[in-house]
């Protein structure tokens, strides 16, 4: 596909690009793009069949969280073999019905409230081919949804797809022009709360936001003093003006400093509404509560991204007690108060998520009572659109590779299923490969 | 001139440079690089940077704008400790080569904002002058240190500035 974004008919405007706010596409020459952003935020109304408010969040749990622990196998004997000081015991694991001798850590109390009422469902055994062990190289795969951990992140290709129709990664050269006539001019791509924003949002065309606290996402020196707020305003919000030439880099400055303030002041305005349930005092519940409060207020963006770390347990993990429960209990509690104040707010069944860490853990226990550095390990999907249960086996303990499990699922048929059924695009495209895409969502 | 984004690395060093202002804390300096994509000595790849307009979006534009009022007022980002760092900058030097041709100039607020926005930007930039005089006004009209320390914090904030 190589068309110019700049010509197109108000027909492709409206069908082709139903899966980002139209705001997100607006090429250069609609010089104001984040004001029309802002005033289509009201209307939210979707068409039918064309999901067009449907919002996928993704919680990176960082370090490599041990599988094993979170959705534990109690009824394998090999288990409590490997594990013998941090095995989670059968009768403290949360059973799963309809699973077959698996039951979440005793601590994911919430998590497990969620599976019950068809609001959580996991997907055993997910990873890819010749896994790596590095921290970093592991997390840029799945980040990238490519083995050689090198392009794009897969929900940039996402934004660059839907949007302008090019993008490709390392090796792909964006159309000319493309970025001035795209989102990167003003559109609001996906959201991410923490230092910056992940490499999975990274694409050619649309970029993310990023922000620790809403505190830095504004200009300090109003707080030198007040004085100063009136001029900068006053500068900052003056768009691009006429007499420059709007495919210059002045003009693309001066429309970002416009959809910077644009942006500030929707996300400042929208986290400062308290909201209905109480969330757990952890850093995940912190950013999924500003996230739920951006989603109360409309904001236009498809993709919220937030991460949780510290589970890289080589020593003192601990079993049902311990420091993995601990983390354990401040994901399934964040989650939990996070749905409940979806449910409140009447968005529950706009809102996806999907959680995944980089890797599993080996299967045995190492001398300091942790575990090292493994492969495959469960991803969790919540929402009350998914089809709950358990998907796929657990991985066999015994037929193992070099002492690690085998993956059964790999992670990009689970983005495929995510990318298919739930946002509607073209997963070949964006995975740059073809994956079976698995069955993730209801059936309607 | 005024045609490029600067990188981080020339927005930091130039401001440094050009204003004279204290180069502070050079760990919070390299935070802000990182946060702004370029974390030195470690590019994404063989390549280096692809630089352009690949440096700015709606959240490096914040972190651009706000490194500049940490070198010029010793504010620290949030996230740090609360306590600024107190080194003055004192813009006054900057002003030596328009008082040398005039010494009557320093007083006339419009002549020292066009003195500042071409020494700042490279040109006048015509839609920044008003607001800026509008903000020396309601000040009192008199230009201290700390006025004009104000001057460039709204200057070094423009859109503008981040061409080179």
């Amino acid at each position: 596909m190589n068309r110019e974004p700049a010509a197109f008919t108000r027909r492709e405007f409206v069908s082709g690009l139903t899966l980002a706010s139209a705001a997100l596409c607006a090429p250069a020459f609609l010089q104001r793009s984040a004001l029309a952003m802002h005033e289509s935020m009201h209307g939210l109304s979707s068409a039918p069949g064309i999901p067009e408010d449907r919002i996928l969040v993704v919680v990176q749990l960082s370090g490599g969280n041990d599988g094993l622990n979170t959705v534990v196998p109690y009824g394998s004997a090999q288990y409590y073999k490997v594990r013998q000081n941090i095995a989670v015991q059968q009768r403290e694991a949360l059973a799963l019905s309809g699973s077959d001798g698996v039951g979440l850590h005793p601590q994911m109390t919430g998590i497990r409230e969620m599976y019950d009422s068809g609001m959580a469902s996991v997907i055993q055994g997910v990873g890819y081919p010749n896994p790596n062990r590095s921290h970093f190289k592991s997390m840029d795969i799945w980040h990238t949804a490519d083995t050689t951990a090198t392009g794009d992140g897969w929900l940039g290709r996402y934004f660059d797809s839907e949007c302008c129709g090019q993008g490709k990664g390392e090796s792909g050269k964006p159309e000319q022009n493309a970025a001035q006539n795209a989102g990167q001019d003003g559109g609001m791509g996906a959201i991410a709360i923490g230092r910056s924003a992940p490499l999975a949002l990274q694409g050619r065309m649309v970029k993310p936001i990023s922000f620790e606290n809403e505190q830095l996402f504004r200009w300090s020196g109003k707080e030198i003093h007040n004085a100063l707020s009136d001029p900068y305003e006053k500068i900052n919000r003056a768009g691009a003006a006429e007499a420059v030439d709007a495919e210059s880099n002045a003009a693309f400055l001066m429309r970002t400093a416009l959809d910077a303030q644009l942006s500030s002041d929707m996300i400042r305005k929208a986290v400062a509404v308290r909201p209905s349930v109480t969330y757990p005092g952890n850093d995940l519940g912190r950013q999924l509560m500003m996230v739920a409060a951006m989603i109360k207020a409309g904001l236009k963006t498809r993709v919220y991204y937030v991460t949780q770390g510290g589970f890289d347990t080589h020593a003192g993990q601990g079993g049902a007690q311990g420091r993995h429960g601990q983390l354990l209990n401040q994901f399934s509690s964040a989650v939990k108060a996070f749905y409940d104040d979806l449910k409140g707010q009447g968005n529950d069944g706009r809102v996806l998520t999907m959680s995944f860490s980089e890797f599993g853990r080996r299967v045995g226990q190492n001398a300091s009572q942790g575990t090292d550095h493994g492969t495959a390990g469960p991803m969790f999907l919540f929402g009350p659109m998914l089809k709950p249960g358990v998907h796929g086996d657990h991985p066999s303990l015994t037929d193992l590779d070099d002492g690690d499990l085998k993956f059964r699922i790999d992670f990009r048929e689970v983005y495929a299923g995510i990318l298919e059924q739930w946002l509607k695009a073209d997963s070949k495209k964006i995975l740059e490969g073809s994956y079976r895409a698995l069955d993730v969502l209801k059936k309607a | 001139m005024g045609q490029q984004i600067k990188s981080p690395t020339v927005l930091i060093v130039g401001a440094i440079r050009s204003l004279n202002a204290p180069a502070r804390d050079l760990s919070i300096l390299n935070d802000a690089m990182d946060l702004m994509g370029q974390n030195i000595l470690f590019p994404p790849s063989v390549k280096g940077w692809e630089g352009g307009r690949s440096w700015v979006n709606t959240s490096t534009m914040f972190v651009r704008q706000n490194i500049l009022t940490y070198l010029l007022t010793g504010k620290k980002p949030v996230g740090y400790d609360a306590t600024a760092d107190l080194r003055k900058y004192d813009p006054m030097p900057l002003l030596d080569e328009l008082t040398k041709a005039d010494a009557a100039a320093a007083q006339e607020p419009g002549r020292v904002i066009d003195y500042l926005l071409k020494l700042c930007l490279g040109h006048n930039a015509s839609y920044a002058r008003q607001p800026l005089i509008e903000f020396v006004n309601s000040r009192g009209g008199s230009l201290t240190p700390d006025l004009v320390t104000g001057l460039l914090l709204l200057i070094t904030a423009m859109p503008d500035y981040q061409l080179c």
